[in-house]
């Protein structure tokens, strides 16, 4: 076993015993170089890199026999009988999913994978505006029993504080009742306003020296 | 997969699959059973099947079909009183029964002309295991990290088995490389 002087650690059974990794070009910078310094002073590891070179081109050289037809045969045959099985839009679905590998197969497929993408969308989209006209008519029911309820409350305290006001039940037009009773208000309103202006009116025309206050007939 | 897709992967691959399963058994009437079961495993489960992948899906298939064929094989050397005391004379004694069982046409003449060669003959001493590296290795110029997909195993795996398995080769050449010089 030979020691190499610049190397002391290294023997030439370490060398080839990593002598594939070598070759190979599968080691480190460093103990490639520490291999190559030895061989090239190791006339018994320069011998064992031809060895292994030479075993190295014999690998290489095998003989690659081609297949007899008789296999490719006997595979055709055994799928021809047993085919795919389901319809033939099926298998091409499914196909568009599995296996493809050339750039119109894949444009189909990214395609495909598009419209399902779009349909499923789409139907997202009309089922979250179906949820949302459900909520609004349930919203709309609840706000409309509310108003008839204060329709109601209100029709009953107008026909307790005015009872010229026709206000009697709630119909099922209860805007309507609303609008009456509102005009109802607005003549009474009218009427007092000009009840109060016929009696200032009055008492405009009363006489100058005429007592005008009861302080005024205390102080006789 | 449709059919012809599926013909058009057998045309592309049959030569590599039937070359690995050729090499790792050694007989040519097995390499091209397992090289036909490989196939039809394989249209049997062509779902998994991906153009990508097909490659090492089928040396794996392969792969596997060979190890349980050689089990079995070794199972029945054994139990005919085969020689059990070194697992290597065991299989090369098995090529050899192997080998002999049918009679040999023209290509397989051929092929055991070339099986005669030395390194050849070493390869065959191999363990199944670094047999199958060496033959992707070095017969199909398969990449580390493509036989170490195949073999599920870490590619620094792969390579150690790779390095030892040539090692063993120049171990077993020995005797003749000396005897050539």
């Amino acid at each position: 076993m030979n020691q190499f002087p610049s190397h002391p650690n290294l023997t030439c059974t370490e060398v080839q015993d990593t002598l594939e990794a070598y070759l190979d070009d599968e080691l480190d910078a460093n103990t490639s170089a520490t291999i190559a310094a030895h061989v090239a002073s190791c006339s018994l590891c320069q011998e064992e890199v031809r060895f292994a070179e030479a075993i190295s081109g014999a690998l290489h050289e095998l003989p690659k026999p081609e297949p007899p037809p008789a296999i490719f045969n006997a595979v055709e045959a055994y799928v021809r009988t047993h085919p795919n099985k389901g319809p033939k839009w099926l298998q091409w679905i499914f196909q568009l999913f599995t296996f493809s590998d050339d750039l119109t197969s894949m444009l189909a497929r990214a395609g495909a994978l598009a419209c399902l993408i779009g349909v499923v969308l789409f139907g997202t989209y009309q089922y979250q505006q179906h949820l949302k006209v459900q909520q609004a008519s349930r919203d709309l029911a609840y706000a409309l029993s509310k108003l008839n309820y204060a329709v109601e409350r209100t029709g009953t305290v107008v026909n307790e504080k005015l009872p010229d006001v026709r206000i009697d039940e709630v119909s099922s037009r209860p805007f309507v009742q609303i609008e009456t009773a509102s005009r109802h208000v607005s003549k009474q309103k009218r009427n007092i306003s000009s009840a109060i202006h016929r009696s200032l009116d009055s008492l405009d025309q009363l006489p100058r020296n005429a007592p005008d206050t009861p302080s005024d007939q205390r102080s006789y | 997969m449709t059919e012809d897709k599926f013909l058009e992967l057998v045309d592309e691959h049959k030569a590599r699959v039937y070359q690995h399963t050729l090499y790792l058994l050694g007989n040519r009437e097995d390499a091209e059973d397992i090289t036909q079961e490989t196939f039809i495993t394989a249209w049997k489960h062509r779902n998994k099947l991906r153009p990508k992948t097909a490659h090492s899906w089928l040396l794996k298939c392969a792969q596997n079909l060979c190890f349980n064929l050689l089990k079995r094989d070794k199972f029945q050397v054994h139990l005919t009183g085969g020689d059990d005391t070194d697992p290597e004379t065991e299989l090369e004694a098995l090529m050899h029964t192997r080998s002999g069982r049918s009679n040999p046409s023209p290509d397989e003449i051929v092929i055991q002309q070339e099986l005669k060669d030395s390194v050849q003959c070493a390869i065959k001493k191999l363990p199944p295991d670094m047999r199958s590296v060496i033959i992707m290795r070095e017969l199909n110029g398969m990449s580390f990290k493509e036989i170490a997909e195949v073999l599920e195993q870490p590619e620094g795996t792969v390579k150690s088995t790779a390095f030892r398995a040539r090692k063993r080769l120049r171990e077993l050449l020995r005797p003749y490389w000396r005897d050539n010089e």
